[in-house]
């Protein structure tokens, strides 16, 4: 996998703050961009050879509908207006029965979610071109009757379809904390020479709670998930996500700063 | 009050930036001044799109019209520019500037008005009762006189602002430097002109951001009093050049409204954020 290095978010708020920030790549949400009228500050980055990466929120590849192959030509016509080496979105699915949940809903981790799972991915995979990457989710509730462990799942998932991972420790971290996931098991057991890259963000805790704000400071805990991945491998590369009550330049580059310590 | 405004501003020592910007271009400009002046403190951001919306960081204090301006993003550019104009705040700036002698109020500009008027009649039935052929011609011509001169008196009291406020806004022009951005975007609003630049350039706000900035017409300020109409009226056509201005022969190419792109451009400041 080609080294990205240490990136952030895109956001429309915050595009002249990226440019200014010292970042090896960018991630744009698909979904808020057209291929075919790019935003300037993008292609401004674009121009400095900053790779910009399109990550999905809508394909709901966990969903019993089938694929919704306008969301994938979309995903597919951003990926190549922006010359991206792959796309990715989540292992969730956000609609059921013509209903959208707005949350990235988890999936059941049993063999027929599986199966279902891995026919969206490879249709979606088929109309992609580039390849896909697929990230977990960070989930408030876990459906009964897992078959297989969180790590487990997705392992099986990359073995039968060859997506790529996208591994967000903020997300794990909070799976760890809410739902008791084994955060050393987890990356134990996936298939870390497929990682794509990695995802970092803030979050709070609210009520006993922990919530994937996106929209707080990144917690040190998160960043000891990072470095417990980072003791296993060499990420290609490692994306802060601020979607939020964006601090200043300054407080952004520190956060990136003290993604690039554990990377060191 | 802990802010940028008094390092940036080194124009007067009696008024705040966002005074001398109403002075000079009106409530709008007072916007935009405060718009700016958040930018410079790292409190507020303007996307290349002109959307402005809030940095997140401690908690200072900041001037009503500040303190308004991030209440009410995000927001686009344009638009914060224009209920900055239209809020509470603008107008009890003004209210202030009006107690403290800078600006006329209303009331005594409508008044003095009508005496003008009163004048005016008073001549009309001079020649009426001239052409009856009751009244001598060189009464007409005196009286005609007399209406000159009456009317080249009471001519600055029908303007917005006094002559201390004129007075304020010539300080504040020739004190201006591009350098400055605050006090710059006091006197010429981001839409105006120094040389053939204009000042949304010079703080390197982008086109985009700048474009969603209006021009209102004179006469469009938020009082939509007569003492605001064009000198402490938001200033923001572009050939604004402000009552007062045009009394201080500054040029005053104003506009309404502004943009600080993005941070760190906002003019010479340094870094938005």
């Amino acid at each position: 996998m080609a080294a990205l290095g240490v990136g952030i978010g895109w956001r429309p708020e915050i595009d002249l703050t990226v440019e200014r920030l010292d970042v090896d790549f960018v991630e744009v949400v698909a979904e808020n961009l057209h291929a075919d009228r790019l935003p300037e500050s993008v292609r401004v980055l674009r121009e400095r050879g900053v790779p910009v990466l399109p990550h999905a929120v809508s394909l709901s590849l966990g969903g019993a509908d089938p694929v919704d192959a306008h969301r994938v030509a979309h995903l597919g016509a951003l990926a190549q207006a922006l010359d991206a080496p792959f796309v990715s979105d989540h292992v969730c699915f956000v609609r059921a029965g013509g209903l959208d949940s707005g949350h990235l809903m988890p999936v059941p981790r049993t063999r027929d979610a599986l199966d279902v799972l891995v026919a969206n991915v490879k249709a979606a995979q088929a109309d992609l071109p580039v390849p896909l990457a697929l990230e977990n989710v960070a989930a408030l509730l876990e459906w009964p009757d897992a078959e297989l462990s969180e790590g487990r799942f997705l392992a099986e998932l990359v073995e039968r379809t060859d997506c790529l991972l996208l591994v967000d420790v903020a997300n794990l971290y909070a799976n760890a904390r809410n739902l008791g996931t084994d955060v050393g098991r987890f990356l134990d057991e996936i298939p870390l020479e497929r990682l794509a890259y990695v995802h970092v963000a803030g979050g709070q805790e609210h009520k006993g709670v922990y919530h994937d704000t996106h929209a707080h400071a990144v917690l040190p805990e998160v960043l000891d998930v990072l470095r417990q991945l980072r003791e296993r491998v060499d990420p290609p590369g490692v994306l802060l996500e601020r979607d939020d009550d964006y601090p200043s330049d300054a407080e952004l580059a520190g956060e990136l700063a003290a993604i690039r310590a554990v990377l060191a | 009050m802990t802010t940028s405004w008094t390092s940036t501003s080194g124009v007067s020592a009696e008024l705040w930036p966002e005074e001398l910007g109403l002075l000079a271009g009106g409530p709008g400009r007072a916007t935009e001044v405060a718009i700016v002046s958040l930018v410079e403190a790292g409190a507020l951001r303007i996307a290349r799109n002109g959307l402005a919306s809030a940095v997140q960081g401690p908690q200072r204090q900041w001037t009503p019209l500040q303190a308004f301006v991030l209440r009410s993003v995000p927001r686009p550019l344009g638009d914060l520019v224009t209920a900055g104009a239209r809020s509470v705040e603008a107008q009890s700036l003004r209210q202030q500037l009006i107690s403290r002698g800078y600006v006329r109020s209303a009331g005594s500009i409508r008044g003095m008005r009508w005496v003008r008027r009163l004048f005016f009649l008073s001549w009309v039935g001079t020649v009426l009762w001239s052409a009856l052929g009751d009244l001598p011609v060189g009464t007409v011509a005196s009286a005609f006189v007399g209406l000159i001169v009456a009317m080249a008196i009471t001519s600055p009291s029908v303007r917005p602002l006094t002559r201390a406020g004129r007075s304020t806004v010539r300080r504040l022009g020739a004190g201006v430097v591009t350098s400055q951005a605050v006090p710059l975007v006091a006197y010429y609003g981001l839409l105006g002109k120094v040389g053939k630049q204009y000042v949304w350039q010079i703080l390197g706000i982008d086109p985009v951001a700048s474009a969603t900035l209006r021009r209102r017409r004179k006469s469009d300020g938020s009082s939509g009093s007569a003492s605001c109409g064009s000198g402490c009226g938001s200033c923001s056509s572009s050939s604004c050049g402000s009552s007062s201005s045009s009394d201080s022969g500054s040029s005053s190419d104003s506009g309404s409204s502004s943009s600080c792109g993005g941070g760190g451009g906002c003019g010479g400041g340094g870094g938005g954020d």
